[in-house]
Parts: structure tokens; sequence; C-alpha cells
């Protein structure tokens, strides 16, 4: 794959829900691996309407979307699972499996692939010595700081190794320290090529990393390159 | 190992889970029992129809009215030269005393009976089933040879108790079918309940990529262990009520029909088993396919 090559293709996507009032409006935009995006836009502006379309959790009411050059609108079921398995998804209240360990929360994405338990062990332990949490594999969700169940959610994203990391607010619930650090390990994806997208509404960070950056409004997408869509 | 077998749905939070595998213990006991007297009844009847069916006994009773003394040693041959001649019959035996004795003893309480005891003379006649033996023409022509002659023909009662008995085994095939039909609704009810309760896992699993087949594995594995659960629950019950009954008619513990009843209580549950793995895949799969869960 080259470095500019396009993961994700929209090309005048329309999306509506059931009262038929459009959230997104003819939206047009093409985003590269090996790049990294803020979402931005006001609240209720369709940043997690956009992300929800990403992840295929959401079909255009008109328009293509196209994920990997394939045109979503064609795949069956069972290829929108495997196109899954090659997205991460972050959320800001986590999604974590209470009743699981870290390490099992974690491993989730290697058990749906089939790999095995001895396989699945090691990159969990690995990928959570990573996001600084190799002392606590044995905990459950709920012994954890906010901040510490991000990292997880952010672990168990990125443990398949994705093309394409879609975080939706992941440091809505965190302070500005814990929330630097997360910044950094999506940075780190970033570096890795996986092509990151985070949904903000803190124009802080926007400001701070300024990565390219895509604004919601008015139901449209205007693209900003803050720093050339690296 | 840290990563053991685990369940991505936390099943044990729901209630209805709770008591689900005992439920199921005694559906499928109720299940293992009617489908055993369907089986007994069948077999008895099967059995009945073997020794019965095609058989009449013909009886020269010993003091009927005005007559006193049993058969002469030449009315019994005349009657089996008679019986034997007849077109139909393939075979005549007279009863001995002793086997007569042994047919009287349940009313007679004892087997010390006096010398002069009047036994009737009793014959055995097996006839082929194909040929219809015309029984007044036959009683009429035995009544020659002697008095009071009365001819038993077990197939005019045994068709009675063939249409209620294969009745019975029906009705305990349909109650079989109905007891199987509602370990099914239960589970479709439950499974529902469970689904909609895990909804945010559903949710989890299908944004990490799980297969709709997947996401039924973990339902039919569940469902799987309570069915095994409820069929060791229905095999001790089983186990229980086919020795309780074997003692209090005073059988042997080991006897083909204990063995065959076993094999039923084994059988009978992995049958469940399957239909509750089945039931529950196709289940999940049904909902999933029907329902937008990543909302």
């Amino acid at each position: 794959m080259r470095k500019n090559e396009t993961v994700i293709s929209l090309d005048k996507v329309m999306v509506h829900y059931g009262n038929g009032i459009p959230v997104l409006k003819n939206v047009s935009l093409e985003l590269n691996k090996k790049s990294f995006y803020f979402l931005t836009g006001a609240s209720g502006a369709g940043k997690s309407t956009l992300i929800r379309l990403l992840y295929m959790g959401l079909m255009p009411a008109s328009g293509n979307l196209k994920i990997f050059g394939e045109n979503v609108a064609e795949l069956t079921p069972n290829e929108i699972c495997d196109f899954r398995q090659r997205i991460g998804v972050v959320f800001q209240d986590y999604n974590l499996l209470n009743h699981l360990t870290i390490l099992e929360n974690v491993a989730l994405p290697l058990k749906v692939k089939g790999e095995t338990q001895r396989a699945r062990e090691h990159q969990a332990k690995e990928i959570l010595d990573w996001v600084g949490l190799g002392n606590c594999f044995n905990s459950y969700p709920e012994q954890l700081s906010g901040g510490q169940k991000q990292r997880v959610a952010i672990a168990r994203a990125v443990i398949t190794r994705p093309e394409i990391i879609l975080a939706d607010e992941p440091t809505g619930n965190v302070d500005e320290e814990i929330a630097n650090k997360l910044m950094r390990l999506f940075y780190g994806m970033h570096k890795m090529g996986t092509c990151v997208i985070v949904a903000t509404h803190y124009r802080q960070f926007v400001d701070k990393f300024s990565f390219s950056e895509i604004a919601i409004e008015n139901n449209n997408i205007h693209l900003r390159n803050n720093r050339d869509g690296e | 190992m840290a990563l053991a077998f685990q369940y991505d749905f936390n099943f044990k939070t729901d209630k209805t889970n709770k008591f689900i595998a005992i439920i199921f213990g005694f559906l499928i006991y109720c299940m293992s029992i009617t489908f055993m007297s369907g089986i007994f009844t069948y077999n008895l009847t099967e059995n009945w129809d073997r020794s019965l069916n095609g058989q009449l006994t013909i009886e020269f009773p010993a003091h009927s009215e005005g007559i006193n003394s049993t058969l002469t040693e030449k009315q019994q041959n005349e009657v089996t030269h008679l019986l034997q001649e007849t077109n139909g019959v393939l075979k005549v035996r007279k009863l001995k005393e002793a086997d007569i004795l042994k047919i009287l003893e349940p009313w007679l309480k004892s087997t010390a009976i006096p010398d002069d005891f009047p036994f009737p003379v009793l014959f055995d006649v097996e006839i082929n089933r194909n040929v219809n033996v015309d029984l007044l023409e036959l009683t009429s022509k035995l009544t020659k040879i002697s008095q009071g002659v009365r001819i038993h023909n077990h197939a005019n009662w045994y068709t009675s108790i063939a249409k209620i008995s294969k009745g019975l085994f029906g009705f305990s095939v349909l109650l079989s079918a109905l007891i199987l039909l509602t370990v099914c609704s239960t589970i479709i009810f439950i499974i529902k309940k469970t689904l909609s309760n895990h909804r945010d896992v559903v949710k989890i699993l299908q944004l990490i990529g799980a297969r709709n087949k997947y996401i039924a594995s973990q339902f039919k594995r569940y469902y799987f262990s309570i069915g095994l659960k409820g069929a060791w629950f229905s095999l001790i019950l089983s186990v229980m009520t086919i020795f309780g009954i074997t003692h209090l008619v005073g059988a042997n513990w080991i006897n083909w029909d204990n063995i065959r009843y076993l094999g039923i209580s084994i059988i009978v549950p992995i049958i469940v088993i399957t239909v509750v793995m089945i039931t529950s895949q196709n289940t999940v799969l049904y909902f999933l396919k029907n329902e937008d869960w990543l909302d």
C-alpha cells in the first residue's frame, strides 16, 4: 500500500435518522493511510454520526462510502464484520466488559478472530505494557480509574493492528494530563502507519497537535490541512 | 492460564438463567418417563400380539351343566383330530394339568390341590392369522363331541387392547413433542430477554468485528452446559425411578427392560441437548439479523 493510499472515501454522502432530517449532507471526503485527523464540531453537529458511519454502524441514505476501496453498500454482513476487524473504535464511555479482566477485555478482538489462547495472552500482555498497564492484567474495569479504563479501551482497539482507528471523544472523561497521555498513544499508532481519526470538542488539542482537521459545520464537512494531512 | 474460557456475556447476572438447569432437568425427566411409558405399552402390546394373536383356547369345563366328568381319552383324540383337520389350524396342543395349575394358581392361592380336583380340559390352538376360521361351525362340530365347549378367541379382546395401547403410545409421543416444544419456547423467551439485557455486549462484539455466528456460538455453548446439567439431573431421577419400580415389582435389577429404559434415559437428554443447542443458536441468529444492535 502506498503512503497516500485512500482508506476511506465519501462521495456525496447523505445521512439522516428516522425523522428524515439530514445530519450530514453531500459529504465528500478522502482520508489516507498513515494520516491523523481531528474531527471537530459543536455538540450535536454529527461527529458521532460520522464515526458511526465509518465503522459501518450506519449506512448512507445516499452517496457512496468506500472503505479499503470497497463500497460498503455492496458488502455482505460477514464482510462488514471482517472490515470491522481492521478498524479499531474507542468511545468516551470505554465500552469494556465488566465481568472480564483487563487482559480478557484487551484480548477479546483476537478471540473473535479465532487466535489461540496462547497468542491472545501474549499479545494482550504486550499491548497492555505499551499503554502502561502491565501491572494490572487481572484487574477488573471497576477497579481502574477513568484514564486507565480508556487506556484499556485503546489497547483493545489497537491489538489487532487496525488500519484505521476511530476515537469518539476519547478524552471526554479524563483530566488534561491523562488526555495528553492518551493523545500520545494515538500519535504512536499514527506513527506506526494507522489512519487515526479523533473526534473532540476540545479546541486546545487541535491547536496543540496541529494535525489535519475535519470540521463539521451546518451538516457539511470542511477539511483543514493544519499539517498537510500527514 | 490467565485466559481460561470465559463467556463474553455475563450470564450469571440473569435471574431467568438461575433455575433453568433444574427446569430443563424436570422437563427432560418428564419426557424420558413419558417416552419410557409409551415404549413399555407398545412393547407389551407387541408381546401380546406375538403370543396371543392367532391363538385360540378351547375349553371343555369339568363341571358344565349336566356333565360331571372330563373328556375321555377317546374324546380328546377326536377333538385333536378335528382341530388338526380344520382349515387354518397350524398347531394343536392339549394343556397338561401342571400348565392349567399355573394358570389357576392366582385364584386358588395354593398349588396343594387334591388329587381329584376337576381340571377343565384345555386345548391351545395356533391358527394362521391370514385364514378366517369359522368359529361357529367349529363350535358346532366340537359340541357334537362334548357339550359345553367354549372357544376363547384372544384376537377379539387383543384388538381392543391394541387400539388403546397404540393410542397411548401415540399420546406419549405427542406429550414428548409438547415437552420438547416447551423447552424450545422457554429457550426462545429467555434468549430474547438475555439478548435484550446484554445489548451493550452485543454492540461491543459487533464493533470489534464479531460475526453473528460467533455471538450465537456463545449462547449455544452456554445452553449446552445448562442442558448438560439438566440431563444429569434427569438421569439421576430416571435411574431412581427405574430401580424404584424394579424394586416394587420384585424383578431383577439387571434385565433387558431396565437396560433399554436406561438407554432411553440417556438418549432422550442427548436429543433434548441437541435441540437446545440448535434452537439457541438459531434464535440468537434470528434476533441479531432482525434488529439493529449498534444504535
